[in-house]
């Protein structure tokens, strides 16, 4: 197995800087999504360590050896394309056997491992059909088995799934994930999706404009967002301005906010009197029907209501102007125009610094 | 259907100008050729295989058809092998050069073949402009045999012809998906295999339909081997030529005129027969 170091990666295209110093290790085994927005230098990251693009300046080592002057035929990796890139004028075992061929592969090997890894992917009864005669998942699972038989020290996803439907999309997210685990690669995924890079990878690397915002498991960032923007990309998500009243602990501080005082985790770096800024995810705030008073007790009027399958979103306006979206389950009996009351929990919330937040 | 009828007399008026235009001249060709030769008239009377008996028995025609057949082959390879590259630059470019490229490539075209022919044979006749170069630099003390041979036929119907090859290799080399190229690389090909196990086969469509604009345009030629070969080389068309106007012999030239395409399209059916399996899984 294989671990991935990144060291200071920049590139440039004409004058835009596509990359910015950029430094990453993906560990053994390991599969870690490149998620953000078109132009973020993902992609760009990407066709740097396959070797389709060289840096301006970095290194690319695979575990102690320094690949960034190699061409891509000797890296020993294997990549998966978005429209798959199977070679059209050969059969499915053909493509399979492309790489095995350049690898001198002797021929009753050949045909003893294309079938072992068609099996893998479920389609050893596939083996003379043209990729044309395969529909867009089938292609798409030939695409990783032809990457995979050659064995590589690395395998690249560059938003392998893209091009499908969204039923399929959600199958194949499991089906890739379950299939390099199994297999053990360590894994570099590009995507633009959130909830594709919060379910198959350890560890997501949000990137915006050639740099990394934040490194970490999917929890954490949902969690614990580094930002403002990171909070945006991933996950339904409001922001509360706030003032920092007190530290409580290490992790949590007292805010003052237009919904009262509330004790929320937080950035480590905020201090007594900063302007913060009250991540607020929908399922950390509860709605009922009923009018309540006490302390906690903050009234709303409801203005408009969602059916979105699942649950109800409401939109609330608060004294203060503030407004908010929560969720209640779908048999919820909240209507436009009501008052309803919201609590929050603390424990859901995130307080981040509001230092350059307009 | 009444929608397919209504086709009908859509595509009828090009029905019709194929039909008299084409069609029976083609078939006034064939029963020309049947015909036996006569004084004061055009043929005579009755139905004769002699014409082409008399092609098939002589070494000389045979020999001729061998020839056109050879320069037609050496003019397709020729444009193949030149044109590939040009055509692989030109689909995958995006300089902004692009636009003058295509005018270089189609150049030839923009000049009548007497004129271009003539051009030729300023540069190349014995006191033409290359040999005067040479000799002024010392390198030749002889001028050198430049046309009136299959040099200069060749050299000519290339140049003329190259357009032909280029233009569809540039539509079947733009419609390969160039993710095909680095997908060949991450799997270990060097380029080198990457253009013999993906660039070429994919842009085999190209290829055959170059091959065979090029070769069949280069058997009929007709202008550039008359002026450029001199007596030296003889075509087929030259023949015929020569058989309907100067000897009026028109059976004669007629059984020559389908032979010779005859011979065309025995070789282009031959050709892509054979390159048949270069086009599975591309259709």
């Amino acid at each position: 197995m294989t671990r991935l170091v990144i060291e200071r990666l920049e590139k440039r295209f004409g004058n835009v800087a596509a990359l910015k110093s950029l430094s990453l290790r993906v560990e053994e085994g390991e599969l870690i999504s490149l998620l953000g927005p078109s132009g973020c230098g993902k992609t760009t990251t990407l066709r740097c360590v396959a070797g389709f693009e060289q840096p301006d300046a970095g290194e690319i080592l695979f575990d102690a050896q320094n690949i960034t002057q190699l061409p891509p035929e000797r890296r020993d990796i294997g990549m998966v394309f978005q429209n798959y890139a199977l070679f059209p004028h050969m059969t499915v075992s053909q493509n399979l056997a492309f790489g095995l061929e350049m690898r001198k592969v002797s021929q009753a090997n050949v045909a003893e491992r294309v079938k072992q890894a068609l099996r893998m992917v479920q389609l050893d009864a596939m083996l003379d059909r043209y990729p044309r005669q395969l529909s867009g998942g089938q292609q798409q699972r030939v695409a990783l088995a032809r990457a995979l038989v050659i064995e590589p020290r690395m395998l690249l996803l560059d938003e392998p799934l893209a091009n499908l439907d969204a039923s399929l999309r959600e199958e194949m997210r499991f089906f890739i994930r379950d299939l390099q685990q199994r297999v053990g690669i360590t894994t570099l995924y590009v995507t633009h999706d959130q909830s594709e890079a919060m379910v198959m990878s350890d560890r997501v690397v949000v990137m915006f404009n050639g740099e990394i915002a934040q490194v970490g498991p999917p929890r954490d960032l949902y969690a614990r967002p580094a930002s403002r923007e990171v909070a945006q990309f991933i996950g339904r998500t409001q922001f509360v301005s706030a003032t920092v009243l007190a530290r409580r602990d290490a992790a949590h501080v007292e805010l003052d906010t237009p919904l009262g005082t509330l004790v929320a985790p937080a950035d480590p770096a905020l201090v007594i009197g900063q302007q913060a800024l009250l991540v607020v995810r929908p399922e950390a705030l509860r709605l009922e029907a009923s009018v309540q008073t006490g302390a906690k007790a903050r009234q709303g009027q409801v203005i408009r209501t969602y059916f979105l399958g699942g649950s109800v979103e409401h939109v609330l306006s608060f004294a203060g102007g503030v407004t908010l979206f929560a969720h209640t389950a779908p048999g919820s009996d909240i209507a436009a125009g009501a008052q309803a009351t919201l609590s929050v929990d603390e424990r859901q919330l995130w307080a981040l610094p509001a230092s350059g937040v307009a | 259907m009444s929608g397919g009828r209504r086709g009908i007399w859509l595509i009828a008026p090009a029905l019709v100008l194929i039909g008299v235009f084409l069609v029976l001249p083609y078939l006034n060709i064939v029963l020309m050729s049947l015909r036996p030769p006569a004084v004061g008239a055009p043929y005579g009377p009755g139905f004769t295989t002699a014409n082409f008996t008399r092609i098939f028995g002589d070494a000389y025609f045979l020999g001729v058809l061998a020839d056109t057949a050879w320069l037609g082959l050496k003019t397709t390879l020729i444009c193949a092998l030149l044109g590939y590259p040009v055509a692989f630059h030109l689909a995958r470019t995006s300089s902004r050069w692009k636009g003058l490229l295509y005018i270089f490539v189609l150049s030839p075209l923009l000049v009548g073949v007497v004129v271009r022919s003539f051009g030729w044979l300023i540069l190349l006749s014995g006191n033409g402009v290359i040999n005067q170069w040479l000799r002024g630099l010392g390198l030749i003390d002889m001028p050198l045999t430049l046309m009136n041979n299959s040099f200069g036929v060749t050299l000519a119907l290339v140049h003329v012809f190259l357009p032909f090859m280029i233009l569809p290799l540039i539509g079947a080399i733009q419609s390969i998906d160039p993710n095909l190229a680095l997908a060949a690389r991450s799997l270990g090909a060097s380029p080198v295999q990457v253009f013999r196990r993906v660039w070429l086969p994919l842009s085999w469509p190209g290829i055959q339909a170059g091959c065979i604009l090029v070769f069949v345009l280069s058997l009929s030629a007709y202008v550039t081997p008359v002026m450029l070969g001199g007596a030296q080389v003889k075509t087929m068309s030259v023949l015929v030529v020569q058989a309907l106007i100067d000897n009026f012999r028109w059976p004669a030239g007629a059984a020559l005129a389908l032979v010779l395409a005859a011979t065309g399209g025995l070789a282009v059916w031959l050709f892509v027969r054979l390159s048949r399996p270069m086009m599975r899984g591309l259709e």
